[in-house]
């Protein structure tokens, strides 16, 4: 009867499902583990200004193939705006150009980097002449006193590179310095005045700007070196005296003293890059050649999404995986858990805190909130009061862990920020009303098995492997919608009943 | 292996778990239009005085926050009685008020466990009730004033200061296994076996107590008494087996529990019915449950007119559930 429709439904939904699954591992190749993806980078930049209502035009450096790494793919999306590329002496650019704009603007880049072979120093085959920069007055006078002052230790260019550099990173600057860096300079500044003076001294350098082609950045913050023209070759150095090796990872973008985005018509942009390791061959050939339409979006249904969008999705899409453990945990197995799906919204804080801080965090703050909700009951509120106030102190709590924790130099505890409040308040009254009523050892074992439900679910959910397979292969969702259906229909007995119901498991078997 | 063992001994000895009781009884043979009937205790009253089943008297019930300030009035001419709320679920939230305490600054209520309560302690426990903290899902509520049961003086020696009630699970109409919840000291005057209550089964023929099981064990003595608690005739058992047969003309609900208590002046009062009765009934009966309901399922099949009318379902049971205790293991 309803059996049969159960199954009929689960047999479809696995069947589609893996049908799909088959298709992409078998004939497009798709890797099933996260190691066998080679080294592809997706990038994504968003800029957002706002237009004052005449043409609007942005400029944007656009980057240009390197002997280690190769552009696979850009595309611009930019509603009204037309596109045009130049080629300047910094680099070549893309100007995105539109007659008639006003408010809020925004104009998406993205390009695919493939990553082959190893970054020797470029050559230096545009020996383009370095303009000294338009220093006047004091700022000219420390310049060439700081030129003077390292030209007596560095004889070769990159030599006298690297005092400038190491004048300039120093802690405690010297005046000329200073006056040349101005406040809190970043590794942006140090490279750009460096650069500076060394075309005083007839040495050609050129600021680099790119960013770090690593996973799990965010946000990405832009990285800058410095590139001392030598022997024929470019010599690369970073703004860090102590590391002054350029990592692997960094790629160059653009090069000179500009900003990545300008504006004309506009106020100052806001940019923002996003930098995900790309999918797989598959797609990436998929994306490069755009051959049929229909193949694109069965398969590379998530990579088609822009990246800030994707990244949510590789968190919510293993949701279900988590959700499906959590049936079995409580059908199957007859563990006992505070509320249906907190653990796994749990587990869910715990993938951005850490299993273990999450488990410290999580019970520090419901044993406050316990605490003081269990002194509330003498208080006599009325029920929504009450759990606002328990709500308030747990918002305070974790206010109060995390400048605990800054004090401490814990950077765990500042992740408890992550906690998704609302959950742990209705935990704390659900488990006051439990010690009330059933005594501290029935609630702390609830506490207790949630807890340890939570943390299973979260060594599943963060697994990269996981992550991998329900983010490339979004179609294993069905087959975790047929077992769920099964699930839903299961009628033996749980693992725990087989130990309460012992004294009736006499008689022959 | 022993506990694939296990589980196939518990499938032939037709105990029933979880899993099965939810998806081959109460969702299939349940129907949610009629879960408000036993869900609201005050609906499942209307019924069951209706059919001429007696039930607590009811002193008045509050439903708004602000009627709460009637309470001092409804309890007027009261020397005890019960709060409780109308959606209540495992005897959560209920007071047994046995008295009042005078000299201090107010009249305060003296409870069953022998603490005693402020008038302003009982007001915010009546407005915890309306805001839904001890019902199903944390819904809105009402507050029940009723009046308290006498427990018959049978009961005085098996059950610790509070009502030892008798729990009947029907199958469309045909008791199909019972047991009686006996209070313990450690159940605080409770009869819930979650809280530490005791649960005896009851022999359906004859109405007499069979083993008792205390947290799962099996015992033959009251805990905190001493007294047995085997082999005690329960009173007006076949007027319980009436009750407990036409409460499936009360709510249509195929598979219920009916919780019933012996009050020394009226005799069997029903307290309640439950939609989702629990399963420790089994253990305290040292039999499964699924033997009985097929038996039943069979013969709605294969002769449904045997079962027609309260009185034939009865015999049904009497004739068809002696008990059939399932040996038990030792240790």
């Amino acid at each position: 009867m309803k059996n049969r429709a159960v199954y009929a439904l689960a047999a479809m939904f696995a069947a589609a499902g893996l049908a799909l699954f088959a298709y992409k591992v078998l004939t497009l190749e798709f890797p099933l583990t996260p190691g066998e993806v080679p080294d592809n980078w997706d990038v994504e930049t968003r800029v957002t200004f706002t237009a004052r209502g005449g043409p609007a035009t942005v400029r944007l450096f656009v980057p240009s193939n390197t002997r280690s790494h190769s552009i696979l793919d850009q595309s611009f999306v930019s509603r009204g705006y037309a596109l045009a590329t130049e080629l300047t002496p910094e680099g070549r650019t893309a100007r995105l150009a539109r007659h008639q704009a006003k408010g809020p603007q925004t104009v998406y880049f993205r390009f695919l980097i493939h990553r082959a072979g190893p970054s020797g120093p470029p050559p230096q085959t545009d020996p383009a002449p370095v303009l000294p920069p338009k220093w006047t007055g004091r700022r000219l006078v420390a310049a060439h006193a700081l030129l003077d002052k390292s030209r007596d230790e560095g004889k070769t260019a990159t030599g006298l590179a690297e005092i400038l550099i190491s004048r300039l990173a120093s802690a405690q600057p010297d005046d000329a310095a200073r006056d040349l860096l101005g406040r809190n300079p970043g590794p942006e500044r140090i490279v750009g005045v460096a650069a500076g003076i060394l075309a005083l001294g007839g040495v050609n350098a050129r600021p680099v700007h790119g960013i770090a082609l690593e996973a799990g950045q965010r946000p990405v913050h832009t990285v800058h070196w410095l590139e001392v023209a030598e022997g024929g070759v470019w010599r690369r150095m970073t703004a860090d005296p102590a590391a002054p090796e350029v990592p692997a990872t960094w790629f160059p973008w653009w090069r000179g003293s500009a900003k990545l985005a300008q504006i004309d018509g506009g106020g100052a942009p806001k940019v923002r890059i996003t930098v995900e390791r790309a999918a797989d061959r598959a797609i990436v050939e998929s994306l490069s050649t755009d051959s049929v339409q229909a193949r694109n979006l069965l398969t590379s249904a998530m990579t088609s999404l822009p990246l800030e969008v994707q990244r949510v999705y590789r968190v919510l899409l293993v949701v279900p995986i988590g959700v499906l453990l959590l049936v079995v945990l409580r059908n199957v197995v007859g563990l006992k858990s505070f509320g249906t799906f907190m653990p796994v919204l749990i587990a869910l804080a715990f993938r951005e805190t850490q299993l273990l801080w999450g488990i410290v965090l999580f019970t520090v703050i419901v044993a406050i909130g316990l605490a003081i909700r269990l002194w509330m009951e003498n208080l006599r509120l009325l029920v929504v009061p009450r759990l606002a106030a328990v709500l308030i102190v747990v918002v305070g709590s974790m206010a109060g862990l995390s400048v605990l924790s800054a004090q401490l130099g814990l950077a765990g505890g500042l992740s408890v920020a992550l906690f998704p409040m609302v959950i742990l308040t209705m935990t704390v009254e659900r488990m006051s009303v439990i010690w009330d009523e059933r005594g501290p050892r029935a609630a702390l074992q609830q506490a207790v098995g949630s807890l340890a439900v939570a943390a299973v679910c979260y060594l599943l959910m963060s697994h990269p492997l996981t992550e991998h397979l329900f983010f490339h292969f979004p179609e294993l969702l069905l087959v975790i919608l047929a077992a769920v259906l099964l699930l839903g229909r299961y009628s033996g007995y749980r693992l725990t009943e087989l130990f309460r119901f012992r004294p009736l498991a006499g008689g022959p078997p | 292996m022993e506990i694939v063992d296990r589980y196939r001994r518990l499938r032939a000895n037709g105990v029933l778990g979880l899993n099965r009781r939810n998806a081959e009884f109460q969702l299939v043979h349940n129907r949610r239009k009629y879960y408000p009937l036993v869900d609201d205790k005050l609906q499942s009253k209307r019924l069951a005085i209706q059919a001429g089943i007696a039930v607590p008297t009811l002193y008045g019930a509050i439903e708004y926050p602000h009627q709460v300030r009637t309470f001092d009035a409804i309890v007027a001419g009261h020397a005890d009685f019960v709060v409780k709320p109308a959606q209540g679920s495992g005897g959560d939230g209920i007071l047994v008020v046995v008295g009042r305490e005078e000299g201090r600054d107010a009249a305060a209520y003296r409870l069953a466990d022998g603490t005693a309560i402020t008038p302003d302690e009982m007001h915010f426990h009546v407005n915890n009730i309306l805001a839904g903290t001890f019902s199903l899902g944390g819904q809105p509520d009402k507050a029940l004033i009723e009046r308290r049961i006498r427990f018959d003086p049978l009961f005085k020696d098996i059950a610790f200061q509070g009502v030892p009630d008798i729990r009947i699970i029907v199958f469309f109409g045909v008791p199909v296994m019972a047991m009686t919840r006996l209070p313990t000291r450690e159940s605080a005057g409770k009869a819930n076996l979650h809280q530490g209550a005791i649960g005896a089964g009851i022999d359906l023929t004859t109405g007499r107590t069979l083993n008792a099981v205390w947290h799962d064990r099996i015992i033959t003595n009251h805990p905190d008494t001493g007294v047995p608690v085997s082999g005690v005739q329960i009173p007006h058992w076949d007027v319980l087996l009436r009750h407990a047969a036409r409460s499936y003309e009360l709510t249509h609900l195929g598979y219920q529990g009916i919780d019933m208590v012996l009050d020394s002046e009226e005799g069997p009062v029903m307290l309640e019915l439950n939609a989702r009765p629990g399963l420790s009934i089994q253990i305290a009966n040292g039999e499964g449950l699924g033997l009985r309901l097929d038996r039943v399922s069979t013969e709605l099949r294969d002769a449904p007119e045997t079962l027609a009318d309260a009185d034939a379902r009865v015999r049904f049971a009497k004739d068809n559930f002696a008990p059939q205790p399932v040996a038990v293991p030792q240790g």
